[in-house]
């Protein structure tokens, strides 16, 4: 077991390398350098020097070859420095963390919402398989399914515009400090989030559930005399689990790299919006940062997911 | 149904609507078929991204209005006039008393879309990232008068005057008595004369980045401003020149406190520090950040949500701001923007910028608020152009460069690329230099279609280029310069043979793209500070400058450029400037407009004493407008924001 554990862990770093060279070839190959939108801005006026770019990449080290900018940065790495963000001048891990904090949120709200609506929905389709109430859990899955959230998302925001004339806050409130304040501005994105999540979910939970139902132990435990519910709750569901949870990790793994239309639309100020103005700034220790710690959450996280089946289904064992 | 109307909101709801059943019903629920009707709707709406020969090309959302028109505001402010027998120290018109018994006791909540970048507005290149959040705090010499935008007046001058000793021509400028600086200090000659140095800084010292301030190096040499006293200061220029004064009101040229600035590394002075810290920081002899005299400080910044002012109670325009407070929501996206201003979470936007705030989206809100909201739309506030790369085929052969200055069709491309919004590209602000209906008479690339294409096409005969030739276009991956390149290329396509294949980037890819000549066909919007001419020289004719990266140079432009810099006379330099213009109209040059675009804007109905500036550049210091709550609603026939 411990052995497993320390191999996988020793897999994540040529995993999480790989990514920032990706991400750093793709970014060199594209032109354009965080100098050119700090020097122009997006209403690109003014008169600009040649002379001005120059300087300015000079003071923001773009003047240096590739491979040097990328080594000196994962040296920083090693050493624990993820580098400064060039638009902002101040240390990446800074800007992250708040950010990061209200993303976590979002996501955990997200996943939440999406788990306690997509399990009973699941279930429910898959005891009344063929059915109306069937039909209907199916409908609002591959609903949640087809529309994008970001669409989803301003629906939502016009339909409350001109429905009620009302629209969420637009000042984030921390959660500590002002919960429902916090609650009234996440509330809204989690869900829109969350429908989307839990469309899936349900989906998978309904599929699980057919399969596990039509095993040999199910007919046994129902010809015991046990209670159906008994049957689905500690038999079926706790079986058909383990496909949902893998499910709900990859999706909390994802949300935790920003949601990022989402984001935008609810003035959430977290990874999303963070990630989205950093790549419009050309803000690259921003976007390797990013990139990397979502790396890190999704390898960390699938292997939570992968002991937890171990936890949940005693027949897997790591060696 | 017009194409505008696909978008509105309440068709988005249906098609989302529409979208939910027909879902329901492919899917095989038992879900009841859509209405026919909202399908259509539904599929209407996706067809209608491409331009389409048949969607209705033109939305007049003032179509009728009697009342003066933002048309209107701008043409009186074609000409800046400076005034320069400024008022009394303690003369204060009616609007300002007016204003200060509205006082509004609170934070007045504007809407914003970018965080910003640096705090120094000598040094920064932007106005959404730099002047938008940091020129509330500062004042200049002089400003735009923000009741009469197209008027020069003082800021923290009271009034100046030019004069000429020997070979030496300048203006000698009085302090306002009463300007101090936020932590108390008073505003000085030696802090004029120390900004100026500033701003001009970059003519003796390399790796000094003034990009918005550079302008006025072209009128005054490092070093030459002088303090007479304390309260007077001598600026001589370089030669006597009309585009001084309107460069130096404008809102970039910022008045420093010396004390605290030169203190200041330029990290320290990029960064945002609010004002309690700040004035803390300089109290204690080590200054960290900027402050200035403007009507505003900084008291919160929280990135990715937005900024909060207070009011400066001692500024020395007494009575002004009138407000408590300013707070600035970021908000990037437009739905949520627009929500946000019809359910009164905002008050207005901070700025009109095309592509963010889109004006047939802020006319369509004043109608949706029932004219609650009021948009304001701004004429002419960017231009939308063509980068030739006259140094490779086919843009080296001046033929084929004046073939593409006639073959554009600027008509279609105001008509179908922004709807309306703005009008043919001209080289200088409209109605400045060149008259556009003269333009119309006698030169086909602007009237007569049939004569300019077959002068066009004759053209590329002559360059053997006769069965036209394939170019890619670089072109910024938003609005308008991505509409205008869906117009123009299937345009040319038809009237040229000119096969267009549009490779869409971000902004910072198409400059690069530009400037190291990978691309040899560029498109992008451009926003102007000043509707001088100056400021379209500048950008884009001067030598070495982005907007004219291969440096297409031309001897008699050369000549008039100078010509026009130096001449006093108003007649005499409009005089050059035309010969200027009818050189550029040949249709050589590396840069060919397409349309001038409007921007847009909205406020609430109750915001008073607010006029359309200039350009979107100017007038940002929001110490002049009030809240009226008491105003009575506008009668249903007048459009547009009323003062």
């Amino acid at each position: 077991m411990y052995q497993y554990l320390f191999r996988r862990l020793l897999l994540f770093v040529p995993t999480m390398l790989l990514a920032t060279i990706m991400v750093f070839a793709l970014f060199s190959i594209v032109p354009g350098d965080a100098a050119v939108f700090l020097l122009t801005g997006e209403d690109a006026g003014g008169r600009v020097t040649n002379d001005d770019f120059e300087r300015l990449r000079s003071d923001l080290g773009l003047d240096r070859p590739v491979y040097i900018q990328y080594a000196d940065w994962l040296w920083g790495v090693v050493q624990g420095d993820l580098g400064n963000s060039l638009y902002y001048g101040s240390p990446f891990g800074l800007e992250l963390l708040e950010r990061f904090a209200r993303t976590f949120e979002l996501a955990v709200l997200a996943i939440v919402m999406a788990f306690i609506a997509a399990v009973p929905l699941g279930i429910l389709s898959a005891m009344k398989q063929d059915s109306g109430v069937d039909y209907a859990s199916r409908v609002i899955a591959l609903l949640g399914i087809a529309m994008p959230t970001f669409w989803i998302g301003v629906l939502v925001i016009y339909g409350l515009t001109y429905g009620f004339n009302w629209g969420p806050p637009l000042v984030y409130a921390h959660l500590w400090e002002a919960p429902w304040e916090n609650l009234k501005l996440m509330l809204l994105p989690a869900a829109v989030v969350g429908f989307h999540d839990m469309a899936f979910t349900a989906r998978v939970t309904r599929s699980a559930m057919l399969e596990v139902m039509r095993e040999d132990y199910m007919r046994t435990a129902r010809s015991k005399g046990l209670r159906e519910w008994v049957v689905v709750s500690r038999h079926a569901l706790k079986n058909a689990l383990l496909p949902v949870i893998t499910v709900s990790g990859y999706q909390f793994g994802r949300l935790l790299g920003g949601v990022i239309i989402v984001e935008q639309i609810f003035v959430v100020p977290g990874v999303g919006t963070f990630l989205i103005d950093g790549i419009r700034h050309r803000d690259f220790p921003v976007i390797q940062g990013v990139i990397l710690m979502t790396a890190a959450v999704v390898l960390l996280l699938n292997l939570v997911i992968d002991m937890l089946y171990g936890i949940l289904d005693p027949r897997i064992r790591y060696s | 149904m017009i194409v505008r109307d696909l978008w509105h909101p309440r068709t988005l709801l249906a098609a989302g609507a529409g979208a939910a059943l027909l879902a329901a019903v492919a899917c095989g629920g038992t879900a009841a078929p859509a209405p026919a009707q909202t399908g259509d709707t539904g599929g209407s709406s996706t067809g209608s991204s491409q331009p389409s020969a048949a969607a209705t090309p033109t939305l007049d959302p003032f179509a009728g209005v009697q009342e003066p028109t933002p048309t209107a505001n701008l043409a009186a402010t074609n000409t800046p006039v400076p005034v320069p027998t400024a008022m009394a120290v303690d003369e204060r018109p009616e609007w300002w008393i007016e204003g200060e018994s509205k006082h509004y006791r609170g934070d007045f909540p504007l809407v914003a879309t970018s965080n910003p970048g640096f705090w120094d507005v000598h040094y920064g290149g932007s106005m959404n990232t730099v002047l938008i959040p940091s020129g509330p705090r500062f004042n200049q010499l002089l400003e735009y008068n923000p009741v009469s935008p197209g008027e020069i007046i003082g800021d923290l001058a009271v009034s100046w005057e030019s004069y000429e000793d020997g070979d030496e021509f300048g203006y000698i400028f009085n302090l306002h008595p009463d300007a101090n600086f936020s932590d108390g200090q008073p505003v000085t000659a030696d802090d004029v004369v120390f900004s100026i140095n500033r701003i001009t800084l970059g003519q003796v010292e390399e790796g000094v980045l003034r990009a918005r301030t550079g302008f006025l190096n072209n009128f005054v040499k490092y070093g030459t401003a002088s303090a007479i006293d304390d309260k007077t200061v001598k600026i001589p220029l370089r030669f006597p020149a009309a585009g001084f004064l309107p460069n130096l009101a404008s809102d970039y040229m910022k008045i420093y406190p010396k004390h605290v600035a030169e203190n200041l590394t330029q990290e320290q002075a990029n960064k945002g520090v609010v004002q309690v810290e700040a004035v803390k920081a300089i109290n204690a002899g080590t200054p960290t950040s900027l402050i200035g005299s403007g009507p505003w400080m900084l008291r919160e910044w929280e990135k990715d949500v937005g900024y909060t002012f207070d009011r400066n109670p001692n500024y020395f325009k007494e009575g002004r701001p009138f407000f408590d407070g300013l707070r600035i929501f970021l908000i990037r996206d437009t739905a949520r923007r627009i929500s946000a201003l019809q359910t009164g979470q905002v008050f207005g936007t901070y700025q009109p910028v095309t592509g963010s705030n889109r004006p047939e989206d802020m006319a369509r809100l004043e109608e949706d608020s029932n004219g609650q909201v009021r948009a304001f739309i701004l004429e002419a506030s960017g231009i939308q152009a063509f980068f030739l790369n006259h140094d490779k085929p086919p843009f080296d052969d001046a033929r084929v460069r004046r073939a593409f200055y006639l073959g554009l069709d600027r008509d279609l491309g105001v008509e179908k690329s922004i709807l309306g919004f703005g009008q043919p590209g001209t080289f200088f602000a409209p109605g400045v230099v060149e008259d556009l209906e003269g333009l119309r008479a006698t030169n086909p690339a602007y009237g007569d279609r049939e004569a300019a294409l077959t002068e066009a096409r004759q053209l590329l005969a002559d360059a053997g280029l006769a069965d036209g030739f394939e170019i890619t276009l670089n072109v910024v991956n938003s609005n308008p310069s991505l509409s205008s390149a869906e117009v123009v290329a299937p345009q040319m396509r038809e009237d040229l043979n000119i096969d267009i294949v549009i490779e869409p980037t971000d902004l910072a890819t198409m400059y690069v793209g530009l400037r190291d000549g990978v691309a040899n066909f560029n498109s992008v919007g451009t926003g102007i500070i000043l509707r001088d001419p100056g400021d379209i020289i500048n950008q884009f004719y001067l030598q070495d400058v982005l907007r004219n990266p291969h440096n297409w140079q031309n001897d008699r432009v050369d000549e008039l450029i100078n010509l026009q810099n130096r001449e006093v006379d108003p007649a005499a330099r409009q005089a050059h400037l035309e010969e200027l213009a009818g050189i550029l109209h040949q249709g050589e040059s590396h840069w060919l407009p397409y349309f001038w675009y409007s921007s847009g804007g909205a406020l609430d109905y109750r915001i008073r004493n607010f006029y359309y500036p200039a350009t979107v550049q100017l007038i940002k210091k929001w110490d002049h407008v009030w809240f009226d709550e008491d105003r009575a609603p506008l009668p249903a026939g007048v459009k547009g924001y009323q003062p």
